[in-house]
């Protein structure tokens, strides 16, 4: 059913202008992935999975083609409106963890739902919670830079997580990991898929892309598999 | 993003960009601190002009002094002056002709005017608070000048004999420093002399030297002298005197009982003022004084006297090589009489004789009582009816009297004025200044931390902060940032004023004492209070204009970082 597909990208296009370079990152990407899916997105460096998941996190306009996210059009909305909606429906991993170093791990899970006008107290109160869940109730009031890279990892999962949003994006999440975290954060995306949310991983990671429902590869910006080869589908 | 969390981003910042924060908040801070010290300072030297100096020439700034600079002033100047618009009123003064004027005591000490002048009742008034009028039944009124009120300590340090040698004198404060007699200025407020009686004596004879000044190439030797000595000096002095007038009669002065009505803080003379009808009875007393003090003619005995002005010596009277050109006499600052004892002027001994009378025609120790109307005005108050006039009036002066009139349209108001704009000048200069920096420090630095936080501000896009939002923190951070630099700066600056505020009142107080007293008769005495007042409205409106000025500045650096985009934040590091 057309309703159960909460993304859907049609002829979606990205060219990059660097210089009087042009850059075509993905090249006419048409996809749909379901509500609760979990996609794993492999591909080649330099190959388009990034931009792609740019586009898919609202993050980046492409150049052309549409995108609706969850009955929504996000490059149509104003900023407010748009940021808005990435702080709601969103929730992004990136492989370099991108927390703030000044801030404590309580707080970087915190920001995102500041950000949503949630209160001081319940978001410290949610931010606590969402991190006990993820084993890291002891490293509460550490700073990134006093944290593996593991647990930086489990933090910013966290980060994605508080704010319950339908729409989880991870850019190689185990890129920078050990094995053992690697497994660790496999896992938890795992969970996180079984929870119901919609769950995108690009990854390199065959460990982890396993995990997951659908496979979609991307070369030289342009899908391998079609959009609507449905593997299997375990929600 | 609210405010607490805009907050708590800008101060853990600060920990991570100590050196670039410190760029904007050091200048700023030092600007702030330098501001508060200097608005301080000027504001307390506004106030100290105000209450100590301004006040207090209140009354002068009604009186325009016009002199002839070689003539008499003919009376039809009187009527020229009363003509012109502002002018309330217009009265002589005369110098009387009276040698060795003393006031004992103001404030515990003997001080000697140099010189009596006459002040009209009308122009008295203007600066005393009771009327400026001779009564038998009350004490004189007089008026003294700031420069009057000088008295002479003796201070040998436990020595007989003290060398100023002119090798060690750097400046004039050294000699003051260095020589045992030293003049010592009074420097209570008028407030505190005003209304004291005092006891004014005309005439006598001065009290002998009890040192002696041997000068030599090298520089002067100050010698006490011996008890024996200072008694053969002054038997010596009182043989001479003796062959021709009652030594007794001379030595003691006329004595009146006087009340010190008013202090004038603007003139550069050593003076004693007295009200116009006095003068006769001062006059006439001296001169019969004289004449029954006097034993015989004095013949060929070389005589004059050098009171203010001139006078052409008596028949059978010669003067004194030492202090007469052309049987005329010139003053020479002093108030004195010389005679050569001996029919030349190469015999022995002169001797002063001070509180004889020369009337202008000459009369040597006159015959007859001179008054005020043997002698002819020198000065010639005018009264203006508004002090904002001054200047004006002074030119209409100038102009109706001609050239042969010097009119004192020197103001103490309108060159303190001129200072108080000049300091308000100086700090806007330092604000300009102030503001110059901050733009270039706060684009300079926020610009920077804005392009090394670019991952950083991606991330909170992608979390879904606004380019509002943005925006608002970088002027949130940027206000935060010079905030605490001007609250840090004030304290500072505050912290300063109270440990500066004793040594500029000190130094204020060296100033006037050592320096600025020969050039402006202020006499008064700072403590560190009058230093420690704050220009807090100065202060604020800077401080506001500054913050304006930042938030507005910010907005630049403000608006690059809401165009960095989420994507941004995916860079690898
Ligand atoms: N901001 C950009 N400007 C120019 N070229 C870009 C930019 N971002 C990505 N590219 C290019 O687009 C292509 C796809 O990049 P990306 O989506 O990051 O690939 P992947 O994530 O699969 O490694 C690459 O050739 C990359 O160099
Ligand atoms: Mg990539």
């Amino acid at each position: 059913m057309n309703s159960t597909k909460v993304i859907k990208l049609d002829s979606v296009t990205k060219v990059y202008k660097d210089g009087d370079r042009t850059v075509t990152a993905l090249d006419n990407v048409s996809l749909s992935i379901e509500q609760g899916e979990s996609v794993a997105i492999e591909g080649p460096s330099g190959s388009g999975k990034s931009t792609l998941l740019q586009i898919l996190g609202a993050l980046d306009e492409p150049t052309s083609g549409s995108v609706n996210i969850f009955g929504v059009e996000p490059f149509q909305l104003n900023d407010k409106e748009l940021s808005k909606f990435r702080n709601e429906t969103i929730g992004f991993v990136f492989q370099f963890f991108n927390l703030l170093p000044y801030y404590s791990a309580l707080e970087n899970v915190m920001v995102p739902l500041l950000l949503g006008g949630v209160s001081e107290t319940d978001a410290r109160e949610k931010a606590k919670t969402v991190l006990d869940e993820l084993g890291l109730s002891d490293r509460l009031n550490h700073r990134p830079s006093q944290l593996s890279g593991g647990q930086m990892q489990r933090v910013a999962i966290a980060r994605a997580l508080g704010t319950e949003p339908k729409l989880i994006l991870a850019d190689e999440p185990t890129g920078n990991l050990d094995k053992e975290n690697k497994a660790i954060i496999a896992d938890l995306l795992a969970s996180v898929s079984k929870k119901g949310i919609t769950l995108i991983v690009v990854t390199h990671d065959q460990l982890l892309s396993e995990r997951f429902g659908r496979k979609l590869r991307i070369d030289g910006g342009r899908l391998l598999q079609p959009s609507n080869e449905k593997v299997k589908d375990e929600s | 993003m609210n405010p607490k969390q805009i907050l708590k981003v800008s101060l853990r910042k600060m920990g991570i960009y100590k050196m670039r924060v410190a760029v904007i908040i050091v200048p700023v801070l030092v600007l702030t601190a330098i501001s508060v010290v200097v608005s301080s300072e000027l504001f307390s030297i506004r106030t100290v002009i105000r209450d100590k100096v301004l006040e207090k020439m209140a009354a002068e700034q009604q009186v325009i002094s016009v002199t002839a600079f070689d003539e008499e002033l003919p009376d039809e100047y009187k009527s020229k002056a009363e003509q012109i618009d502002g002018v309330k009123l217009v009265g002589f003064e005369y110098d009387l002709p009276v040698q060795q004027v003393a006031v004992d005591s103001v404030d515990g000490h003997i001080i000697k005017p140099y010189i009596v002048h006459t002040l009209t009742k009308k122009v008295g008034d203007v600066f005393s608070n009771e009327p400026f009028e001779y009564s038998d039944a009350n004490p004189v009124p007089i008026i003294l000048s700031r420069k009057a009120l000088v008295y002479q300590e003796e201070d040998w340090g436990g020595k007989d004999e003290i060398l100023v040698s002119f090798d060690s004198l750097g400046s004039i404060n050294d000699l003051k420093d260095q020589v045992p007699v030293k003049s010592v200025s009074i420097r209570k407020p008028s407030k505190d002399l005003v209304n004291k009686e005092v006891e004014v004596s005309f005439g006598g004879l001065y009290t002998n030297p009890s040192y002696t000044v041997i000068d030599t190439d090298k520089g002067s030797t100050y010698k006490k002298l011996s008890s024996e000595q200072l008694q053969h000096e002054q038997k010596a002095r009182e043989e001479s005197i003796s062959k021709y007038w009652d030594y007794q009669k001379l030595t003691n002065p006329i004595t009146f009982k006087a009340k010190i009505v008013a202090i004038r803080e603007d003139l550069m003379e050593s003076a004693m003022f007295v009200p116009q009808d006095f003068a006769d009875i001062v006059l006439n007393k001296i001169t019969t004084r004289e004449n029954e003090a006097r034993k015989s003619t004095i013949n060929g005995v070389y005589l004059a006297s050098d009171f203010i002005g001139s006078a052409t010596l008596d028949e059978g009277l010669k003067p004194t090589p030492l202090a007469v050109t052309n049987e005329q006499v010139f003053s020479l600052g002093e108030v004195s009489l010389f005679i050569a004892i001996g029919d030349d002027s190469s015999s022995t001994g002169k001797i002063f004789i001070p509180g004889l009378i020369l009337d202008d025609a000459g009369h040597a120790v006159a015959d007859e009582r001179i008054s005020l109307d043997d002698l002819s005005p020198l000065r010639m108050d005018v009264v203006i009816s508004d002090v904002k006039n001054r200047r004006q009036v002074s030119n209409d002066l100038s102009k109706a009297l001609g050239d042969n009139v010097s009119v004192g349209a020197f103001s103490a108001i309108s060159s303190i004025t001129m200072f108080t704009d000049f300091v308000n000048k100086l700090m806007d200069s330092l604000t300009i200044i102030f503001v110059i920096v901050t733009i270039i420090s706060v684009v300079g630095v926020m610009s920077k931390i804005v392009a090394e936080g670019e991952r950083e501000i991606g991330i909170f896009r992608a979390l879904g902060a606004t380019k509002m939002a943005i925006r608002f923190l970088i002027v949130g951070q940027t206000l935060i940032y010079f905030l605490i630099a001007l609250i840090i700066g004030d304290m500072l600056g505050a912290l300063s004023v109270f440990a500066l505020s004793s040594k500029i009142a000190h130094q204020a107080n060296a100033l006037i004492e050592r320096g600025l007293d020969y050039v402006l008769p202020i006499s008064v005495h700072f403590e560190t209070v009058d230093f420690l007042h704050f220009d807090i409205a100065t202060v604020l409106q800077q401080h506001l204009l500054l913050i304006v000025v930042v938030a507005l500045v910010a907005l630049i650096p403000a608006y690059r970082a809401s165009k960095i985009t989420p994507v941004d934040a995916m860079r690898r590091e």
